[in-house]
């Protein structure tokens, strides 16, 4: 039996030896000069491409923009946009054509030669539904391009053309004011055709396969775990942000950063709920804590065509009635913006005396007037919808509940139900009523086409609310098109007007961020939109 | 002997064929699509592509004859949410690492819990025996996500010796809270029957007849009374190994270990169809294999069962 025992036990430790391990961390090489490291925490479960031209933009954004170059860039201080790779570009006069001049001598991360021909590779490849690009929608504004990328065209028909080298040349299906923010984005980014042919999905695994054109190049990635980048030496222009960025990767990146904060293990944390509260009343991180403005909003979006929200009295009512800054500062501890707008605050087109604001008196009169005076004769089974795991939509859910009902007497139901399962019953919104829900939007972009056109026009109904106004769609018809920019953004204003008045949508709050920073940490800033950080601008002292 | 090995292995693929169609039914039962849209909404033209590329818009019956074909040829598909590697390529990644830590999580159980449970019972109803009591109660009833942040906070961020997560191999100081952790709760199972085992046995005729012969106590309770304890316990350990290297999850998960366990958890919530179907099917193999593992250990352990 003893021999058992001991067999058994060292049958166990044999195993457990011979599995591999692998041993060392990914330490950045130490030389001569003094070596700075930037430690950065990132949600390990959304890094599940690296590819330009597949990522929908959410975390994995950052790693890929510090690698990554398009043709122009947006400031991350000022928001313009700057030349990046291209070092100039005009636009015919009619807005349809852009011609981009690139920089002279530009390499790609391996050394080889940058050209033009990359850029239209990489658009008609983003492009291609094949390539399943989760922000494919990005270049369909090119010719020829929603066609192709929905199956109905060819990648020879899109209107992108390298006509030598240096030059390349693009025309628009129509006039798009906001296209440099587009050519801008990481889906216009270039990639090299040679090393996604050789390695197909698996070229952005590791630093022979994965070349960038970026200030940062890869050096080791390893999934669920940590990504570390270093200087990119063939990059055309100055960096002097840290020589090496490691990005450690958790899967409850709020929860896990704090812990790893404090144990000094990464120079930047992210905080949300309770977090926030402590970090305030703390000594020491209280002088840490950072709050950054991200430019999104939060709503609770109302069915337009439903009763008893079909009615635009009630849905000012509720609007007028929703006390939003109670809602931000008590509800969720002050933890984003109070409320301004439908529109985030800095979209040219929003303003903010458009909104309803804040009136109990004003609210209660319109619900009377809309038949439903203190509530009475008010139905039974309106939901108000959310999914169960978001902590902070069952938050407002209950809070809006409470506010209505002690203001106006009126009574909503409450429909939690788990994530995917909220995710599906949102999908099928698209044609089935509702009541009320929550969710939001940020900027992929400052302009108002990503807000008014992208999700209000009756055509797009990004939310389902299912609010139609023809002035409304007419005039975001026409500033889509106009290229002077004082009457683009005054088209905008009228529409911005129609859409707060009939309230398909109650602001909760405006979008934020919040960040632990070490001391020694300089330059590190999120730009309200997207807010991704830029390795290049940051200064580690230490 | 050899037969009824032949016999349990042929059996192995009935159930992996019921495990997969269930599971296959299961995950397209729930509502949810795989696209992430925590952050914001998928335009609709891009979810429609996305479906018809992934073949997810084709009819169920289809895909589910497809899959089945597919992974019939040892194909487990690609991984919807992981666009770099495929289904085999994250289990062939990730159950090793699960693996060591289950099997290290296992050894300090059995290191630990065994000679816990035999002292405890050895020295019944005195101090020692009332301190294992509440060692074991302590190890039962906190459930593995609540030790693996209560070392976190003790060892991480009050006394800073160990690192708050990570890995790098099951040789390094970051395997430390994750072993603890995981193992504390098979150690508490294993003192428990070792313990309620021996006192059992320590009642019996065979006990009194070495007794009579004039061993000493160390060798009454070593050489006889723990080899006929052993046999339930075994039995646990085995159901215990099959679920400490599968079912890490939430430690995985909380301590950022890169094992299979946090991937079965991601393909769930995420609804990563093909992910999910490989490590169940993974699961399913794994623990046939661990329970025709344990009955075979009976035979060595009592040499009264055959095995036809």
């Amino acid at each position: 039996m003893r021999k058992l025992i001991a067999l058994s036990l060292l049958v166990v430790l044999a195993v457990a030896a011979c599995t591999p391990s692998s041993s060392g961390t990914p330490s950045p090489s130490g030389g001569g000069a003094k070596q700075t490291t930037l430690r950065l925490p990132e949600a390990a479960k959304i890094v599940n491409t690296m590819d330009p031209g597949i990522s929908s933009g959410g975390a994995g954004l950052e790693q890929i923009q510090n690698m990554f170059e398009a043709l122009a860039y947006v400031d991350q201080v000022t928001g313009e946009i700057k030349p990046g790779q291209a070092e100039k570009w005009t636009i015919s006069p009619d807005g349809l054509t852009y011609t981009f001049n690139l920089r002279s001598g530009l390499k790609w991360s391996d050394g080889q030669a940058l050209k033009a021909s990359d850029f239209e590779y990489a658009w008609k490849r983003a492009t291609d539904p094949a390539t399943k690009s989760r922000y494919a929608q990005t270049l369909w504004p090119v010719k020829g391009a929603e066609a192709f990328g929905t199956g109905k065209g060819t990648a020879d028909a899109m209107s992108v053309k390298a006509s030598d080298d240096r030059t390349l040349v693009v025309t628009l299906e129509r006039p798009a004011p906001f296209f440099m923010h587009l050519a801008a984005t990481w889906t216009a980014y270039p990639v090299r055709k040679d090393t996604i042919d050789k390695n197909g999905d698996k070229w952005t695994l590791t630093k022979d396969t994965f070349i960038s054109n970026g200030h940062y190049r890869l050096v080791e990635w390893k999934p669920e775990q940590s990504m570390t980048v270093e200087k990119n030496p063939n990059y055309w222009g100055e960096n002097n942000g840290p020589d090496t960025i490691v990005w450690t990767l958790y899967d409850d990146v709020a929860t896990k950063s704090v812990l790893a904060y404090e144990a000094g293990e990464v120079d930047r944390a992210v905080l949300v709920g309770a977090d926030i509260t402590r970090a305030k009343a703390d000594g020491t991180l209280s002088k840490e804590l950072k709050k950054f403005e991200r430019q999104g909003s939060q709503w609770i979006i109302l069915d337009t065509t439903n009763a008893p929200l079909n009615n635009v009295k009630v849905r000012q009512a509720l609007s007028l009635a929703t006390d939003a800054k109670r809602l931000n500062e008590v509800v969720l501890k002050d933890a984003y913006f109070n409320s301004v707008s439908i529109v985030a605050p800095g979209v040219p087109g929003q303003k903010k005396e458009n909104a309803l604001g804040y009136d109990v008196a004003k609210a209660k009169q319109l619900l009377s007037e809309a038949g439903y005076p203190d509530g009475k004769n008010w139905p039974a089974n309106v939901k108000f919808t959310f999914a169960s795991g978001a902590a902070e939509s069952k938050a407002i859910a209950e809070a809006v509940q409470g506010i209505w009902k002690s203001t106006l007497g009126i009574d909503i139901v409450l429909e939690p139900m788990e994530d995917k399962a909220f995710d599906n019953w949102r999908t099928t919104r698209k044609d089935q009523p509702f009541n009320m829900y929550v969710s939001g939007w940020g900027s992929d972009y400052e302009d108002p086409n990503n807000w008014y056109n992208l999700l209000f026009h009756s055509k797009a109904d990004f939310f389902y609310a299912h609010w139609k106004n023809s002035e409304f769609d007419n005039l975001i018809d026409q500033g889509l098109k106009e290229n002077d920019v004082a009457k683009r953004k005054a088209t905008y204003e009228s529409a911005d007007k129609i859409i707060n008045t009939e309230a398909p949508y109650i602001t909760v709050y405006h979008w934020a961020r919040f960040d632990l920073i070490k001391p020694y940490v300089e330059g590190l800033n999120h730009y309200r939109v997207l807010g991704r950080i830029q390795g290049y601008l940051v200064r580690v002292k230490k | 002997m050899t037969t009824y090995v032949l016999r349990r292995l042929l059996w192995v693929l009935p159930s992996l064929f019921v495990v997969f169609t269930l599971t296959f039914i299961l995950v397209h039962a729930t509502p949810g699509s795989p696209w992430d849209e925590s952050d914001k909404p998928l335009p609709a033209a891009v979810k429609e592509n996305l479906a018809r590329q992934y073949h997810l818009d084709d009819p169920l019956p289809k895909q589910y004859v497809d899959y089945l074909v597919n992974v019939l040829h040892g194909d487990l598909g690609p991984s919807y949410r992981s666009v770099e590697r495929s289904v085999s390529e994250i289990i062939g990644a990730t159950l090793p690492v699960s693996a060591q830590l289950g099997l290290a999580s296992m050894l300090f159980a059995i290191i630990v819990g065994v000679p816990l449970g035999a002292l405890a019972a050895v020295k019944h109803n005195t101090w020692i025996d009332y301190v294992s009591s509440l060692i074991t109660v302590t190890g039962l009833a906190t459930p593995p996500f609540v030790r693996v942040s209560l070392l976190i906070v003790f060892f991480s961020i009050g006394l800073g010796w160990l690192p708050t997560g990570g890995w790098e191999g099951i040789f390094d100081s970051r395997a430390i809270i994750p072993i603890l952790a995981i193992g504390l709760g098979p150690a508490a199972i294993l003192a428990r029957y070792t313990r309620s085992s021996l006192l059992e046995v320590h009642g019996q005729d065979f006990i009194r007849t070495a007794r009579a012969k004039g061993l000493t106590e160390t060798a009454v309770v070593v050489r006889h009374a723990m080899k006929n304890a052993l046999i339930p316990v075994v039995t646990v350990a085995g159901v215990t190994l099959a679920n400490v290297i599968t079912g890490a999850f939430f430690v995985e998960r909380i301590y950022s270990v890169p094992g299979i366990g946090r991937q079965f958890v991601d393909s769930v919530s995420g609804r990563d169809y093909p992910l999910l179907l490989g490590i169940v099917l993974v699961f399913a193999l794994l623990i046939s294999l661990v329970n025709l593992l344990v009955d075979l250990s009976y035979g060595f352990l009592d040499p009264r069962i055959r095995y036809r």
